[in-house]
């Protein structure tokens, strides 16, 4: 039985090492140990790695963090755990009145990735971009005096919808009707593998029913989300610029059928069109904005970037919350040693999947100096690539087209079900397993998932091995 | 319903007592199915949301199963049923108003419905999956998407111990030791934050002991029966430092709420809180590595 593969199994050395301030030197000679697989080592998040295959293995501070780090990260999981309830209140005030869920923690349950529930799921909504106003949105869309309408922006493409804004909030304080109610009915598909094994997948259909009772009118753009994992994202946010724009391929110059293009979204401090990272869409420019956007469009909690008319929590508390998150640190992959994913890491890249699941990225600099320089394995390219019409939302955002959403990281990966047990796959949680995202990639990742649904069952479950190795 | 009496309302708050044990007992091995389905949250929200619980008492909406099902976390659940019962300084006096009454009565029965569910996602399997105590106990078989190795289990237990020591001593004692007031206070509306503290650390001993209760005897199988195989000494240190915590919280006073402005409270808050964090390190810098190394 191994976990962590061959030697690397002591992380009181890799501690001892960190308090002699050697870690670096203890990282390079571990690194050349551990005879590096095709994307280096176990060390997912280079130095930031840390050894916990158990359900707390997304809430594990970066094993680098000096101690003043660490300090400052506590105070951000604080800040991260914090339930939110209606003013006033001595504990905790600033909720809604209109909000998806009143703490961070709640929709991120234990950091890992979310099921497609009341609470966690989201729905983004918008007018088509055509339509200028609202008239011809018929019955009256909402309550038009009481919802919450996010921030817009002139870049953006995604005009805000009366009554509900761009995100619906289905939950509101007691005694304020939510701006809508979201039911979600699953469809069946059926399929089959080249070698005749069946298999099942699922979309879902959202039943949007507004305030008054009447259903949402079917020409408003709407798009499913589930929430992401949030460790890893300090490391995401300090790979360069120049890094993604040399990986995007937009005209697809070397002829893979992969033309990956970053999304360039809008800079709310620094007033400016920037490259967008975060988001499922790559929609927002970085963890600050992200972590802010959170506070006032899932929480109703506004904040100094997003103050509205008066802002319920301090510049302070932002702050630790977006460290927190930048401070987590990535789990290492398991099972290195083990044949089967040896041969699936291999089928991995034979398939092509890594034209955008890159495994191997370098991170720049970053004001958390533990998130500097690091040689990191997050399976992504950030990039946005047309995955098809089975995953389209149709529902463009910034710079990202109705079919594009952004490379999701894989790092971590084999973990989602052992820290949420029963959570499911891709931006809408419409996966219940690995296999079957894999099976729902098409658009440019088309060529890749047929060379997947064409291998031997053995290859199959050996890629698969590989994936919940990460 | 009748109107309760005193008899009625003692029995009623011993119960919330009784049943918090259990709870507080649980936590240090709450992974699984607790967090991802939402009964974690359903049942243990915090801090209540005082303002929307005292809506619900002045609106005039009959109280149903649908309406607590369509409340926020921080209007049911343990401590909601505790702001109702105790009052939120532990002074809440008969006789309770029908509403009151009301909101009680279907708060509990949707508590007493989210334990059965909690406890049927473990032993039965909800909503078609299979049961979470199958998943985790054939941990390393190649079908196992949870733990692909037994080794994944063991750690598991190490670290729900371990982030129960850190929460009990970093949040639940930490953050109200360095604010000086009540407002964080876990159970303050029922003055039994203590107990909280000693239940979530019995839990971690438990856990390590492999024990339901600390009356039930020791059985072989436990992790420290494992560790003890591994390092005798090892293990009775560990036994110790349990021991230790155990005693600095017996010696704080009871209620602890009363007593926050008192700096001998705070002084011996402070005894504890580094009694349960020496234990946190001993598993996480001895215990954790034996484990990598050698489970």
């Amino acid at each position: 039985m191994q976990i962590f593969g061959g030697r690397w199994s002591k992380p009181k050395f890799l501690k001892w090492a960190w308090l002699c301030g050697l870690v670096a030197i203890a990282t390079l000679l571990l690194s050349q140990i551990l005879h590096p697989t095709a994307s280096g080592s176990p060390l997912a998040g280079g130095q930031t790695t840390v050894l916990n295959r158990s359900s707390t293995a997304y809430e594990q501070p970066a094993a680098n963090l000096t101690a003043t780090d660490l300090e400052e990260h506590f105070a951000g999981d604080l800040a991260f755990d914090a339930v939110f309830v209606t003013p006033p209140a001595r504990v905790n005030a600033g909720l809604g009145p209109h909000f998806n869920n009143s703490s961070c923690v709640g929709c991120h349950i234990r950091n890992g990735r979310g099921l497609p529930e009341k609470g966690q799921l989201l729905v983004r909504v918008s007018r088509p971009e055509n339509q200028k106003t609202d008239q011809n949105l018929s019955p009256e869309p909402a309550s038009l005096n009481s919802y919450h309408a996010e921030d817009y922006i002139a870049i953006e493409n995604t005009p805000p919808v009366a009554g509900l804004g761009t995100q619906i909030q289905d939950q509101a304080v007691y005694g304020q009707p939510p701006e809508a109610q979201v039911e979600i009915n699953w469809q069946e598909h059926q399929g089959k593998y080249p070698d005749g094994t069946p298999y099942q997948l699922r979309s879902p259909q959202a039943l949007i029913t507004l305030s008054k009772g009447q259903p949402l009118p079917p020409q408003i753009k709407t798009s499913l989300r589930i929430p992401p994992p949030v460790f890893g994202l300090g490391l995401l946010e300090a790979i360069p610029d120049a890094t993604l724009q040399s990986l995007a391929d937009p005209e697809d110059q070397n002829h893979d059928g992969v033309s990956g293009r970053p999304n360039r979204v809008w800079d709310g401090q620094k007033q400016a069109e920037v490259i967008g990272r975060f988001g499922l869409k790559a929609n927002q420019p970085n963890l600050f904005q992200q972590s802010a956007a959170a506070y006032v469009n899932d929480m109703g909690v506004t904040n100094p970037l997003f103050p509205e008319s008066n802002s319920d929590i301090d510049q302070q508390t932002l702050k630790a919350a977006t460290f927190y998150v930048q401070s987590l640190g990535v789990p290492a992959r398991t099972l290195l040693d083990n044949p089967e994913v040896k041969k699936g890491e291999h089928l991995f890249t034979q398939a092509n999947c890594i034209a955008c699941h890159t495994a191997t990225l370098q991170t720049g600099a970053h004001p958390l100096q533990a998130l500097a320089k690091q040689r990191i394995h997050p399976y992504s390219d950030l990039l946005l690539h047309d995955m098809g019409p089975g995953l389209a939302d149709n529902r463009p955002d910034f710079l990202a087209s109705g079919t594009e959403w952004r490379t999701a990281p894989l790092w971590g990966l084999g973990l989602t079900q052992t820290v949420l047990p029963y959570s499911s796959f891709l931006h809408d949680g419409r996966a219940r397993s690995i296999e079957e995202a894999v099976l729902w990639h098409g658009g440019e990742a088309q060529t890749a998932q047929k060379t997947f649904k064409g291998m031997k069952e053995r290859d199959r479950k050996a890629l698969l091995a590989f994936l919940n190795s990460l | 319903m009748l109107p309760p009496d005193e008899g009625t309302l003692k029995a009623a708050r011993k119960a919330w007592i009784e049943t918090r044990v259990v709870w507080e007992q649980s936590e240090a091995f709450a992974f699984g199915p607790a967090g991802s389905l939402g009964y974690d949250g359903d049942l243990d929200d915090w801090p209540v949301n005082e303002v929307d619980v005292a809506a619900v008492l002045k609106d005039s909406k009959p109280i149903t199963p649908e309406l607590i099902n369509s409340l926020q976390t921080t209007q049911k659940g343990f401590h909601t049923i505790e702001l109702l019962l105790f009052g939120t300084n532990s002074n809440k006096v008969l006789p309770f108003s029908p509403r009151e009454l009301e909101y009680l009565k279907y708060l509990t029965l949707a508590f007493d419905q989210t334990a059965q569910n909690l406890k049927q996602s473990w032993v039965a399997g909800v909503q078609g999956k299979p049961a979470y105590q199958t998943v985790f106990a054939t941990a390393g078989e190649s079908q196992n998407s949870a733990y692909p190795t037994q080794k994944a289990a063991v750690e598991e237990i190490v670290q729900g111990i371990m982030g129960c020591l850190d929460e009990v001593g970093k949040e639940k004692i930490g953050v109200p030791l360095t604010a000086k007031t009540t407002d964080k206070l876990e159970s303050r509306f029922s003055y039994t934050s203590l107990e909280d503290f000693k239940n979530n650390i019995q839990g971690a001993e438990n856990a390590y002991r492999g024990q339901i209760t600390d009356s039930s005897s020791k059985g072989g199988e436990s992790l420290s029966a494992w560790v003890a195989q591994q390092d005798p000494q090892l293990d009775q240190k560990i036994q110790q430092e349990f021991q230790a915590i155990q005693t600095a919280l017996a010696a704080l006073p009871k209620p602890i709420e009363t007593q926050m402005t008192d700096p001998a409270t705070l002084t011996q808050l402070k005894v504890s809180q580094d009694a349960i964090l020496k234990v946190f390190e001993t598993f996480e810098d001895q215990v954790l590595p034996l484990v990598k190394a050698k489970a």
